[in-house]
């Protein structure tokens, strides 16, 4: 971190130019004229901090500001100037002076993750998620997230960008979809190779994006349940019993996650369900002695549960 | 295109209206505000010969204090200026923000599907308003007077064909020609002047008025009701009218129409006014 002296100074907003290592890259029509009207009423009263570079001073915070600042055509706006910090300097100052206010959007934060990483290693520095997650001051979990994006076709990873430019409500598609896509995809590839070895990733991210785009699947959730259909071994199924179910739920367009979860482990998972729920019904009747203190009702229903169970038994 | 301040939403709107006032052969400037000491820079702006149309593009469209401001500003300024909103198809309008188009005579442009612009609504331009000068008492033309300023400030644009300014100085060029007949009438009748009613009657507009200041025409040694200073005023105004559907070739002839039409509106007043106050005091001469 740069940690030399700055100094306050009144500067004119059209000497000020953007930071281009700025990962924050959508600003909404909403939140800038809130702020706006903030300044409009109050003024600017936290100075943004710049460097000077090539005769214009370069944004290190305060980008909302000074965009605001420049629509409402004023003149001067406080600033701290800061020394000139190096590239990497640069870049880690983004991250822990934006990152704490103001959510960025995964994928540009993704990308210039991606440009710390490649410094950090040019340095031999560790350049694990953990690594990253500390330098920059990010959550482990949203660096994972933010690299998995990067893992994306160029395309996708336009189409998350062009998405981020509409308000939040009226976003269609979010990096969440494509993060569930990708996590369903390892699981399979980990547990039911053979699929794999039928549908390259590209086919799998393509078929899972059309059915969401298409309505076919409406919530991101639910493509866990692919993964669920993977793990058929933890109900005692075989994966070449679901293999055939997942290639053709990435063939066939119409084909929705929870029929095929229906058309294979769905059962299975019930049945293994009643077996936990069984053990645990069983384990808290053997702490009573007797069932004296049970009300009429309870004992009504362990009777319900006694003739269910007869039934389903077969006894008589 | 590259903007600073203009959020990402409202950025294919700005596009869409960019070239549209392209096709225009505007000159468009992008992000810059239209005087120094201004409050607000709007998304787009033209500036022609002192003429300047503003655009904000806005995705949710809204009018904030913020531009509500720039309009004072427009106004107490006098600035020859067209504010508009533009948005795209997709947004909503609450009752509220057409409300306060028309009170602020903010004007609205939409962005079809297609990328076309449409001016949906036109603005006010401070800068072009009649408005007459306080203490003009119009007599029985107070109600035609006043629905030809209505007219005339009806909100337009120079990117609009609706445009009722001609109209309205045209009516208010009928109100000051029946106005120099009536008293032309009125004179002869009693007796001023040497022409009778139904010779008057035939005479065009521009010889009644040259009637009404000819010492000649007068009987005895009356002196004429209309001096010569009236008379250049008159035939100026009665010139204008004809010069209404004349085209323009340019931009620039455009603009400088537009403030011509603004400041013949405002010499239609004064001499409605004088015509009538003549007429008033030659009634009640014995």
């Amino acid at each position: 971190m740069v940690t030399h002296s700055s100094e306050l100074k009144q500067i004119s907003p059209d000497n000020i130019i953007p930071n281009p290592e700025n990962p924050r890259m959508i600003f909404r029509e909403q939140d800038m004229r809130e702020l706006r009207e903030s300044i409009r009423e109050v003024g600017i009263r936290v100075p943004i901090a710049v460097y000077q570079d090539a005769g214009k001073y370069v944004l290190l915070d305060g980008e909302r500001r000074w965009r605001c600042a420049i629509k409402l055509n004023l003149r001067q706006m406080p600033a701290l100037v800061q020394p000139k910090p190096s590239r990497l300097e640069n870049l880690l100052m983004m991250f822990n002076i934006h990152n704490v206010r103001v959510q960025w959007d995964l994928l540009p934060m993704a990308y210039k993750l991606q440009d710390i990483k490649e410094m950090l290693e040019a340095d031999g520095k560790p350049t694990l998620t953990k690594s990253l997650a500390g330098i920059t001051g990010l959550a482990t979990t949203t660096v994972k997230r933010a690299m998995e994006l990067l893992e994306l076709p160029k395309k996708y990873q336009e189409v998350l960008l062009k998405e981020a430019q509409k308000p939040r409500d009226k976003q269609e598609v979010t990096a969440d979809l494509f993060i569930e896509i990708n996590k369903a995809y390892r699981v399979v590839e980990r547990y039911v190779p053979e699929v794999v070895a039928e549908i390259p990733k590209r086919q799998f991210v393509d078929s899972m994006f059309k059915k969401y785009k298409d309505g076919t699947e409406k919530n991101v959730v639910n493509y866990r349940k692919i993964s669920k259909i993977a793990r058929a071994e933890n109900t005692g199924m075989e994966a070449s019993d679901v293999a055939p179910i997942l290639v053709e739920l990435v063939r066939r367009r119409d084909y929705k996650i929870d029929d095929a979860y229906a058309d294979t482990v769905s059962t299975a998972y019930k049945t293994r369900d009643l077996a936990s729920k069984t053990i645990s019904l069983l384990d808290t009747l053997r702490e009573y002695r007797s069932g004296k203190s049970f009300s009429p009702e309870l004992k009504q229903r362990l009777n319900l549960l006694r003739k269910e169970i007869d039934r389903l038994l077969g006894h008589k | 295109m590259d903007y600073i301040y203009t959020p990402e939403e409202a950025q294919p709107i700005a596009d869409a209206v960019r070239k549209f006032l392209l096709g225009k052969k505007y000159d468009v400037q992008v992000e810059k505000a239209i005087t120094t000491d201004v409050q607000y820079r709007t998304t787009l702006l033209v500036t022609k010969d002192h003429y300047s149309i503003l655009v904000d593009a806005q995705h949710k469209p809204e009018v904030d204090i913020s531009i509500k401001d720039l309009v004072v500003w427009l106004f107490s300024n006098a600035q020859c200026a067209e504010l508009f909103i533009a948005t795209d198809r997709s947004a909503s309008f609450s009752g509220k923000f057409l409300r306060a188009l028309d009170n602020t005579g903010i004007g609205l442009m939409i962005v079809e599907e297609d990328g076309s612009v449409r001016i949906d609504r036109n603005p006010k331009n401070p800068a072009l308003i009649a408005k007459p000068e306080p203490g003009l008492k119009f007599g029985n033309y107070s109600k035609q007077v006043e629905l030809c300023l209505r007219k005339f400030n009806s909100p337009s644009s120079l990117l609009s064909e609706d445009n009722q300014r001609k109209d309205a100085l045209r009516d208010l060029c009928e109100i000051v020609e029946g106005q120099t007949e009536k008293l032309s009438v009125l004179l002869s009748n009693k007796g001023y002047l040497i022409r009778d009613e139904g010779t008057i009657k035939k005479l065009s507009w521009n010889d009644q008025i040259n009637l009404l200041a000819s010492r000649n025409q007068y009987t005895s040694n009356f002196t004429p009701v209309i001096i010569e200073s009236l008379k250049i005023d008159l035939h100026s105004f009665r010139d204008a009218r004809n010069k209404l559907d004349h085209k323009v070739r340019s931009k620039r002839a455009e603009i400088a129409r537009q403030q011509q039409l603004t400041e013949r509106m405002m010499m239609g007043t004064r001499l409605v006014a004088n015509l009538v106050s003549i007429f008033n005091s030659m009634k009640r001469r014995k």
